[in-house]
């Protein structure tokens, strides 16, 4: 028995520590394991202006002349489909996350981001990542996520993440030990008992150790649990109409994601990103390269949502999050530039969806910021904190170690 | 940390009889043989700083790099590698292959015009099936493309002497990144690395500026071809300030972002239109770092005034702004102190001091940005042969793939390339794609992750396993492979007979760079096979 196999086996037998951290089980799911989340990171800066479109303000279609998603108009199957307040959805999303926005397990927090003005991909992704203040000196030694795990630790053994990239992402660095696992290839356990004993012992006083053994286990238990899963997971996509997912599509993983956050509780906050989103050149509107990233990124999340089951969708949260926005005016080449406030997804069964959350304003020529980009009117850090607190029953004191400093806000998401 | 003790006597004869011991029960009556096969190869070994020396200035050290350093002595060895090469140094059966190959005997102009010809011949198809075979020829030809720059560049990698410099083409190529499957890129990578890269990968950055602004491949990769007066895209000249010279915090701002994207209207390259006399140049720049299909189009060119990095650029600038305002980007203190960390943070180590870096951007400065001198300063700081650095770097995958072929097969050149480069992809570096500009991160740390090291495990096995597949040439294998699987495993079977791994020699090659844990490990091995991928997966191999 390895020592995540005796983690699991001891917490069986104890659903106390489990309880205590689950302060959003219902009456109904008195036993479900902690509230499972996922980030998902958009890296490139996704154009949230074609997601959330803001049809209902005619700047938009000023600022935008061969860019824009047509407004709402049910003759049109290139039309944005309307949701409220002057904003509808991009059409190639409709299929797979209108049924979820009707239902209230969709919300959208337009005007969101970091505070970062660099305009530059990989310091704000990385400031994303880290969860500090933006202003202050960059700190590397721990992600945000990192410091998410560490605090939930200290409430519960029951607990842990999982990013699901060949490398581990800033965001899951930090003294936590959290493993990485890429599912793009199948994985296979490491079966040779004695060259693994070599193994061991070579590694055993040297700082790559913990890397190794947690190596070994999350193989072992991602191609146990895979194994378990796959004859459901393959009816699965099928049940839902879907088929078999092109290979290397985002819903290839998802659902073996899903799987693995819904039956191992050591994988109860994941990370998985996904680039391609910087749309500097002919972007396209309803169709085109743009419209085909959304379309792969929603019909994942839908299959995430599907496999994980009502029961435990209930207790799951999405958040799609990207580094910042792009130029709220298309550029000379019907693409868009590095801008500042975007819009992030929040997804999950019991999520007070259906809406869009957060502040917003008007969108004219003068409410834009430095006269080119979205506004930021929602730190992404207090929209996350605010969700944490309502999952996790987290305290003021708990969210200022996950985001030192972010401000305090109230999006009533859970 | 790890600890590199030199090792007693014993430890090593030990280890000698037990793979002797190893090869008697794996090969029986083959005995003699194979053991003087095996054994052909000279054993020597050097001091383990010298050995760690030249494992960080080539892609890993092996018995062809350590003769080579023995021969020359340390000074000597160095000044080789700080030299640039043509392929005059690799063996001849190399020299030929390369030089055969399609991407080295057809110039960019043909070749795009040769692209050209078949997007005709699409464009002026009307069948759907017969069109559809055409498009997917054309990629299938792209694509074959790169894999032939890939296959360059990995022979070139394992066997040139002239190491640093292919350390450095791959540490440029990085630096001023692109993305094979852009546009047209699969085609230009091959001339951007042989034009645009390795000649300057030791020479001055300047030249690595220029030759990379006027190559195609570039140009298609960060939007710029299409930046003009009336169509203004910023990519570029965003990324050019931001990862090229000055770096994120090297003191522009958003509007100078701007001013140099309208500077840079109109730099593109010739596509179906001929360029106007006179456009394939810019004033200032050395001929040979513009590339021939390069092209400034002055009617797409914005010619108003600009204020840029505080100077005035009067209106009607023309091209000769650009050289100006790239030259205030090339000279500019924040892009030597920006270009000498990276150096540092590759070469020396995760965080290389401040005054490691200052000293080098000095020279950079004083040296008008000559690379190789930059890379002495460094090599010639006591950081850079200190404990706190020297074995400290998880390596990439990169460099994890090519130190272990190297190690194992540097006696005769492999046949094929394809599955060294599948182990680098699988390890999560494939060559030229990278999606984003920043390139692949330099530093150990990003790459060490739980799953990079399990993955580690299984490509070392991989990669011992290799001979069969390394010398079985690559058309035979693709042949073989469609339709007479046996054969190919017969062939492979053979060429890894042909084809020992000298394990004594390796052994008393590395032996004082490793642990006495490890020796010991090793020691316990039950088969040659699994010796040799220990010794892959041990964890001094994992650091440079």
């Amino acid at each position: 028995m390895n020592r995540r196999e005796f983690i699991k086996k001891s917490l069986l037998a104890s659903t106390l520590s489990v309880n205590q951290i689950n302060v959003w089980a219902t009456p109904s799911s008195p036993q479900a394991s902690p509230a499972k989340l996922l980030i998902v990171m958009l890296r490139g800066a996704y154009d949230g202006n074609s997601l959330l479109v803001p049809h209902g303000f005619p700047y938009y279609y000023t600022a935008r002349p061969t860019i824009a998603i047509a407004a709402p108009d049910p003759a049109n199957p290139a039309a944005a489909i309307d949701l409220s307040q002057g904003y509808g959805l991009h059409p190639v999303v409709a299929a797979s996350l209108l049924p979820l926005y009707r239902q209230h397990q969709l919300a959208f927090v337009p005007f969101s981001g970091s505070q970062d003005l660099s305009r530059s991909h990989f310091q704000a992704q990385d400031v994303i990542e880290l969860g500090r203040n933006a202003s202050s000196l960059p700190d590397y030694s721990s992600g945000f996520l990192d410091r998410l795990v560490g605090v939930l630790k200290g409430k519960s053994a029951d607990v842990g993440g999982i990013a699901f990239t060949n490398n581990l992402p800033l965001s899951f660095k930090g003294p936590t030990q959290i493993p990485n696992i890429s599912l793009n290839s199948d994985v296979h356990d490491i079966t040779d008992d004695h060259q693994m004993q070599l193994l061991q012992a070579m590694y055993n006083h040297t700082p790559l150790n913990p890397y190794l053994q947690s190596g070994i286990d999350t193989r072992h238990d991602v191609a146990q649990t895979l194994s378990h899963d796959a004859a459901a997971i393959n009816k699965d996509m099928l049940a839902s109409g879907r088929g078999a997912s092109k290979p290397g599509s985002f819903a290839s993983i998802t659902r073996k994601m899903s799987a693995l956050m819904r039956d191992n509780p050591g994988y109860s906050i994941g990370f998985v990103d996904i680039g391609g989103w910087d749309s500097h050149v002919n972007q396209g509107n309803a169709n085109g390269i743009l419209s085909n990233n959304l379309d792969n990124l929603s019909q994942g999340l839908a299959e995430f949502a599907d496999e994980m089951g009502a029961t435990m969708w209930q207790h799951t949260v999405v958040v799609v999050v990207s580094e910042f926005g792009r130029t709220f005016h298309e550029n000379g080449t019907h693409g868009t530039d590095h801008g500042h406030g975007n819009t992030l997804w929040v997804l999950g069964g019991g999520i007070n969806g259906g809406r869009l959350a957060g502040d917003m304003t008007d969108l004219t020529p003068n409410s834009l910021f430095q006269q080119r980009d979205t506004p930021l009117l929602n730190d992404y850090r207090s929209v996350l904190a605010d969700l944490m607190r309502g999952m996790y029953g987290l305290t003021s004191g708990q969210l200022g170690l996950i985001f030192p400093g972010a401000p305090i806000n109230r999006y009533h998401l859970v | 940390m790890l600890s590199f003790n030199p090792h007693p006597f014993g430890d090593t004869a030990n280890i000698r009889v037990k793979i002797m011991k190893i090869i008697l029960a794996v090969l029986g009556l083959f005995l003699f043989s194979t053991a003087v096969l095996a054994d052909s190869t000279p054993s020597f070994t050097l001091p383990v700083q010298d050995l760690q020396y030249i494992n960080r200035l080539t892609w890993g050290v092996n018995q062809a790099s350590a003769l080579q350093f023995k021969q020359l002595g340390k000074s000597a060895w160095l000044n080789s590698q700080l030299e640039s090469s043509n392929d005059a140094d690799l063996p001849d059966v190399l020299q030929q292959r390369i030089a055969a190959m399609p991407i080295s005997t057809t110039s960019i102009v043909d070749l795009l015009a040769l692209r050209q010809q078949a997007q005709q011949h699409i464009n002026s198809t009307t069948d759907p099936d017969q069109k559809a075979a055409l498009i997917k020829t054309a990629n299938q030809q792209m694509n074959a493309w790169a894999l032939q720059a890939a296959e360059r560049d990995v022979l070139r990698d394992l066997y040139s002497p002239h190491q640093l410099q292919q350390v450095m083409t791959w540490f440029w190529f990085n630096h001023f990144n692109v993305l094979r499957h852009k546009g047209l890129d699969n085609l230009f990578i091959a001339d951007y690395i042989e034009h645009a890269i390795r000649p300057h990968a030791l020479g001055k950055f300047s030249d690595l500026v220029w030759a990379t602004l006027t190559h195609p491949a570039m140009l298609i990769y960060l939007d710029n071809q299409h930046n003009a007066v009336d169509a203004s895209n910023e990519n570029y000249a965003r990324e050019i300030m931001e990862l090229h010279t000055l770096g994120v915090n090297g003191g522009y701002s958003q509007t100078d972002v701007q001013a140099l994207a309208a500077m840079l209207t109109g730099v593109g390259f010739r596509q179906s239109a001929q360029c106007l006399p006179g456009q394939n140049q810019l004033d200032g720049v050395p001929r040979e770092d513009i590339n021939p299909l390069f092209c400034f189009g002055p009617a797409r060119h914005d010619n108003s005034a600009k204020h840029f990095l505080g100077q005035d650029f009067p209106a009607n600038g023309g091209r000769e702004e650009i050289t100006r305002a790239v030259n205030l980007l090339i000279h500019s203190p924040a892009t030597a102190q920006h270009i000498s960390r990276e150096m540092a943070t590759y070469l020396l180590g995760d965080q290389p001091p401040d005054e490691v870096v200052n000293a080098m951007a000095l020279t950079f400065r004083r040296s008008d940005g000559d690379i190789a001198q930059t890379l002495t300063t460094l090599i010639h700081a006591d950081a850079f042969n200190s404990a706190g650095f020297v074995g400290k770097q998880f390596k990439d995958p990169m460099r994890y793939v090519l130190s272990s072929v190297r190690l194992l097969y540097s006696d005769s050149p492999i046949l094929n390339t394809r599955p060294v480069i599948g182990w680098i992809n699988q390890l999560g570096e494939p060559l030229y794609e990278h999606v984003s500009p920043d390139g692949y991160p330099l530093t150990g740390q990003a790459w060490l992750s739980a799953d990079q090291i399990a993955k580690r495990l299984d490509t070392s096995k991989s990669i011992y396993w290799g001979s069969g597949p390394l010398y079985v040439d690559e058309n035979t294998t693709l042949q073989l492979d469609n339709n007479d699987k046996n054969q190919l495993q017969t062939l492979r079977k053979q060429a890894r007979e042909d084809h020992p791994i000298a394990s004594f020699a390796i052994y008393d090659l590395l032996h004082p760079m490793l642990s006495t844990t490890t020796l010991q490990a090793l020691d316990k091995s039950l088969a040659l096979d699994e010796w040799n991928s220990l010794l892959l997966s041990s964890p001094e191999w994992m650091y440079r």
